[in-house]
C-alpha cells in the first residue's frame, strides 16, 4: 500500500506517454498507406481526345492507371517505363488519369513523351485522382482482372516495382 | 418608464436578431469549408483540404462540393472519403482501438484511485498530523513523472512536426511547381505569389523570373514584367526564355522594342524551341524590314 503513489505514477504517466509518442510519431509520415475497404474504382469520362470511355471496359485485363499531369516532373522521367509498359507486356493494359491539367499542355506532353498508345481520361477536377484514393502525382494503382486495386505506389515508378507486382497477375 | 421600454425593445430585437443568426442554414461555400477542414490534404504534410491550395486540396473542395450540390450529407460525405483513403483521411480520426486505450488507461486509474484517496485523506487523529508528512513526499515522484511525460511529448511533438506546408508531386515546398500547378488551375494570382516566394528564395532562378514575367503579362501587368525582366535580360542577352517574356511584354508596352526583343531571341534559340515557329512567323508578317533569316 506505500508503494501505491508509485504505481499510480507510472500507470498514469506511462500511457499518457506513449499516446504522446504514438499521436506525434505515427501521423501521416510518407509511405505509411493504411489500405481501404477493398474497393473497385468506377472511373468514367472523356478521354484526352473526347472519346468516352469507363474503366470497366477493361475487366478482364490487369489495369496499371497512372495518375499524371504536364506540369509534374516526376511523370516526365516515369512516362518511358509506362510506355514500355504497354508495349511490351502482354495481357496488360496502360490507363492515364491527366489531374488537373491544361488540354493543350497535356496533349503536348503525350506527343512529346510519345505516350499516346494508350487512352488517358481527363480529369479537370479531380474527381478520378480522388475516386482512386490518390495522394497526388505521380502515382500508380495496379488492378486485378475484376478491377479491383491490388497495389500502389505513391512516387514516381520504377522498372523494379513493376517487375516485382505486374507479372503474379498475369497468365502462367 | 420610456427608457425602461426602450430598453426592453432593444433586448427584444437584439434577442430576435440572436435567435435569427442561430437558425441562419451555412451556405454551400461555408459548408463546404467546414468539411474540408474535417479532410486531411492527400499530397500536403499535416494540413487540411481547407487550408492548401495543393491539386488534390482543390480536388478535395470540389468533390465536396458537388456531393452537397447533389443533397449528400455530412456524414455520407466523410463516409465518401474514408472509403477511398480509410480513417488516414480525416484529421481527426475516430477513437478506436490501441489510441482508445492509451487514453483511457490514466483516466481509468485516475477514478479507481479516487476511492483509495479519500480513504487516505481522512481528518487524521488529533496531535498525529505528522503522520502525513511522508504521503506529501510521496506525491512528488507522481507530479515528476506527469511533468516528465507532458515535458516529453511536448519536445516529441515539437522535433517531429514540422510546420505544415503544402506540397506538390515529389517536389515539396517547391514555389516553382507550385506555381505551375496553380497556373494550370487558372489561378493566376496564387501563381504570381508563388514565382515572387521563389525569387525571394532565389534571386537568381531563372525559371521563376521567366514564368513570374508570364504570370504577369496573363494578369494584364506587362509594364511590370517588362520592368522586372529587362535589367536581367539586358544582362543575359543570350537567354532565350526570358528575350521571349521580355519581348512579349514589350510587344503590349512598346511594340517596336518588343520586336526587337523578340528579333534577339529568335538568333539565341536553340534549336526545336517550341516558340520560334510562331515568333518567326509573327515577325515575318509584322516587320520584314528587320531582316531576319527566317528561311533557317
Amino acid at each position: 500500500m506505500r508503494r501505491l503513489p508509485a504505481v499510480v505514477a507510472v500507470v498514469v504517466a506511462l500511457p499518457m506517454l506513449v499516446a504522446v509518442l504514438v499521436h506525434a510519431l505515427g501521423d501521416d509520415r510518407e509511405g505509411t498507406w493504411i489500405a481501404p475497404e477493398r474497393r473497385r474504382p468506377d472511373l468514367s469520362g472523356h478521354t484526352l481526345d473526347g472519346r468516352p470511355f469507363t474503366l470497366a471496359g477493361l475487366r478482364g485485363s490487369p489495369v496499371l492507371v497512372t495518375v499524371w499531369a504536364s506540369w509534374c516532373d516526376p511523370c516526365r522521367e516515369e512516362f518511358p517505363l509506362l510506355v514500355a509498359a504497354a508495349r511490351d507486356l502482354r495481357g496488360v493494359r496502360v490507363l492515364g488519369v491527366d489531374l488537373r491539367d491544361a488540354a493543350g499542355a497535356a496533349r503536348a506532353f503525350l506527343t512529346e513523351t510519345g505516350a499516346t498508345s494508350f487512352p488517358h481520361l481527363s480529369d479537370p477536377d479531380g474527381r478520378l485522382a480522388l475516386e482512386l484514393g490518390a495522394r497526388g502525382v505521380p502515382e500508380t494503382f495496379l488492378l486485378d482482372r475484376d478491377g479491383f486495386v491490388v497495389d500502389r505506389l505513391i512516387g514516381t515508378l520504377t522498372p523494379g516495382w513493376i517487375e516485382a507486382h505486374v507479372p503474379p497477375l498475369l497468365d502462367p | 418608464m420610456m427608457a425602461r421600454l426602450a430598453a426592453l425593445i432593444l433586448t427584444v430585437l437584439a434577442a430576435l436578431a440572436l435567435w435569427n443568426s442561430a437558425q441562419r442554414e451555412p451556405g454551400l461555400a461555408e459548408r463546404t469549408h467546414d468539411l474540408a477542414a474535417m479532410v486531411r490534404c492527400p499530397d500536403c504534410s499535416g494540413v487540411s483540404a481547407a487550408e492548401s491550395s495543393s491539386a488534390m486540396a482543390l480536388s478535395v473542395r470540389a468533390e465536396i462540393e458537388r456531393l452537397l450540390r447533389a443533397g449528400v450529407g455530412d456524414d455520407d460525405i466523410l463516409r465518401h472519403f474514408r472509403q477511398r483513403y480509410g480513417d488516414w483521411i480525416l484529421l481527426s480520426p475516430p477513437m478506436t482501438g490501441l489510441p482508445l486505450a492509451l487514453w483511457a488507461l490514466p483516466a481509468a486509474a485516475v477514478l479507481a484511485l479516487m476511492p483509495l484517496a479519500a480513504r487516505r485523506r481522512r481528518p487524521p487523529p488529533r496531535g498525529s498530523s505528522a503522520a502525513y508528512a511522508p504521503v506529501a513526499a510521496k506525491t512528488v515522484p507522481v507530479v515528476a513523472l506527469g511533468v516528465l511525460a507532458v515535458v516529453a511529448g511536448a519536445v516529441v511533438i515539437r522535433v517531429s512536426h514540422e510546420p505544415a506546408r503544402p506540397v506538390t508531386a515529389d517536389q515539396p515546398d517547391d514555389p516553382v511547381a507550385r506555381g505551375r500547378l496553380l497556373a494550370s488551375a487558372g489561378d493566376h494570382e496564387g501563381a504570381v505569389r508563388a514565382y515572387r516566394e521563389a525569387l525571394r528564395r532565389r534571386p537568381d532562378d531563372r525559371a521563376a523570373l521567366s514564368l513570374l514575367g508570364l504570370q504577369l503579362i496573363e494578369t494584364g501587368r506587362a509594364a511590370e514584367a517588362v520592368s522586372l525582366l529587362r535589367k536581367v535580360a539586358d544582362r543575359r542577352s543570350r537567354d532565350a526564355d526570358l528575350l521571349l517574356v521580355l519581348g512579349t511584354a514589350q510587344l503590349a508596352t512598346e511594340p517596336e522594342r518588343g520586336r526587337r526583343t523578340l528579333a534577339r531571341f529568335l538568333t539565341v534559340a536553340p534549336a526545336g524551341h517550341p516558340a520560334v515557329p510562331r515568333i518567326r512567323d509573327l515577325l515575318l508578317h509584322s516587320v520584314p524590314r528587320y531582316g531576319l533569316n527566317v528561311g533557317t
